[in-house]
């Protein structure tokens, strides 16, 4: 049998649901693995998996907010010869990497007000706040299942990738990026009738009346659909709901905040352009706030911006 | 050695370009900081290829097309660049970027010395926020 660990980080607790909700076939793969960790199913102690020498396949779900964290991810993943980073926090930094703008103190003073229990030194043994890290970037993990929580197809595409390995005994063309390569819009089942798709303008939800049956942006809505990869089959499009872009881009370093701009200065007002104006566009795009929170709202801390920001701040050569 | 501003400018093949030809025809001098790059369109420039010249060494970003509403050869490229380039130093402020440091600039085929002030201009303005990487130097 082979070991296989399933380790919660900074977790919200919707990736471990998601996998646990797989239901019948974890027991396709419990032929070939026994669980030794996974706190939302077994009864184990950290003690227990500390002392097991190697793990065939660690998946680790959330990001890095702790010093504690750091340190368990990083010595289980040097024991571990599968590593899985599983959902959007573990793979691109998910909502939390949003902290990555700020230090953990005033990420702290956000959470506490003014509270002045914050810590310096260990002097209690608590886990201290450290600078907020997806798993990807304390380890290079072998799959990468993006998901906000992960859907059914990335899970079982997961799952199927485990099985291989436990007959294969390897994993080729790694990192493997689960779900589909291509963009949401490609098979999008609102499939604009229109080749040429115009942006009205910029509105928020609760502005229109949504058409359930038309495109997002031929509705002034932002959807982040053509940035992001397809590893949900649409499944907050076809409630109605515009795509936040929590699968990431469409490629493993890609970057779905530019790529949205850029496709959103494509399609944003195109009839009107010669009429508006430099003042008028302008108007029209003023609209939108926080563009770091719209476009990055997942992926900031593996983003070219954030890059581009430790590059000014001098982090990087 | 004094630090030089590290600038790539993309000028569009019909207009900027062609002024940056004329400039070179007139003798007209310019800092030659600049590295340009000559593209068919401003509406090609992709805000990533604009990131990406940062984060490889671009201290700033000059980009140069025709000027609107109908000078475009295509039509509206300028009109893209023109939403992409606002977007994005938007963006660069909220990460802390200054966003002087991409400046867009409509410069017709005649005006090269249209095209030699903004060049110096913005090689002055670069050089006063300093180069990108806090440490280079």
């Amino acid at each position: 049998m082979l070991k296989l660990a399933v380790i919660p980080g900074a977790i919200c607790g919707g990736c471990d649901v998601a996998l646990a909700s797989v239901g019948e076939k974890l027991l396709d793969v419990l032929k070939y693995y026994e669980i030794v960790y996974w706190p939302i199913a077994i009864d184990r102690k950290l003690s227990d998996l500390e002392a097991v020498e190697e793990i065939d396949a660690l998946i680790y779900m959330g990001g890095v907010s702790t010093s504690e964290e750091y340190e368990l991810a990083r010595k289980l993943s040097s024991k571990s010869r599968v590593k899985v980073a599983l959902g959007t926090c573990s793979v691109y930094g998910g909502i939390p990497g949003l902290n990555s703008l700020s230090s953990p103190l005033e990420v702290y003073k956000v959470n506490m007000g003014k509270s002045d229990h914050w810590i310096q030194g260990d002097s209690l043994g608590l886990p201290q706040l450290i600078p907020y890290m997806a798993y990807t970037d304390v380890v290079e993990p072998d799959i990468l299942a993006p998901g906000c929580p992960p859907s059914g197809k990335v899970l079982d595409q997961l799952l199927e990738q485990l099985i291989e390995y436990a007959v294969k005994g390897e994993i080729e063309h790694k990192p493997i990026l689960l779900g589909d390569p291509e963009s949401l819009c490609n098979k999008c089942p609102r499939n604009p009738k229109t080749t040429k798709i115009k942006m009205p303008g910029i509105y928020r939800l609760h502005e229109v009346e949504l058409d359930d049956k038309k495109c997002f942006l031929e509705q002034g809505i932002l959807c982040m659909g053509p940035a992001t990869r397809n590893i949900c089959d649409h499944s907050c499009i076809k409630t109605n709901y515009p795509c936040t872009g929590c699968g990431g881009p469409l490629e493993w370093g890609g970057d779905s905040g530019v790529s949205m701009i850029s496709s959103i200065g494509s399609i944003l007002l195109v009839d009107s352009e010669k009429s508006l104006l430099e003042p008028g566009l302008t108007r029209e795009i003023d609209k939108l706030r926080d563009y770091i929170g719209t476009f990055y709202r997942y992926t900031l801390r593996k983003s070219m911006l954030y890059k581009l920001r430790e590059l000014k701040k001098g982090g990087l050569k | 050695m004094s630090w030089r501003p590290r600038i790539i400018a993309f000028f569009c093949k019909w207009c900027a370009g062609s002024a940056a030809e004329t400039a070179g025809v007139m003798r007209l001098r310019y800092d030659p900081n600049i590295v340009p790059i000559i593209v068919p369109c401003t509406g090609r420039i992709d805000p990533q290829l604009v990131v990406s010249a940062f984060l490889n060494g671009a201290d700033g970003v000059l980009i140069g097309g025709c000027h609107t509403p109908n000078d475009c050869h295509y039509s509206s490229g300028n009109f893209k660049a023109f939403k992409r380039v606002y977007m994005l130093r938007k963006m660069l402020a909220e990460v802390g970027v200054e966003p002087e440091r991409v400046r867009l600039e409509w410069i017709s085929a005649t005006e090269a010395p249209k095209l030699v002030r903004v060049v110096n201009e913005f090689v002055e303005e670069v050089r006063r926020l300093g180069p990108m990487g806090g440490s280079r130097a």
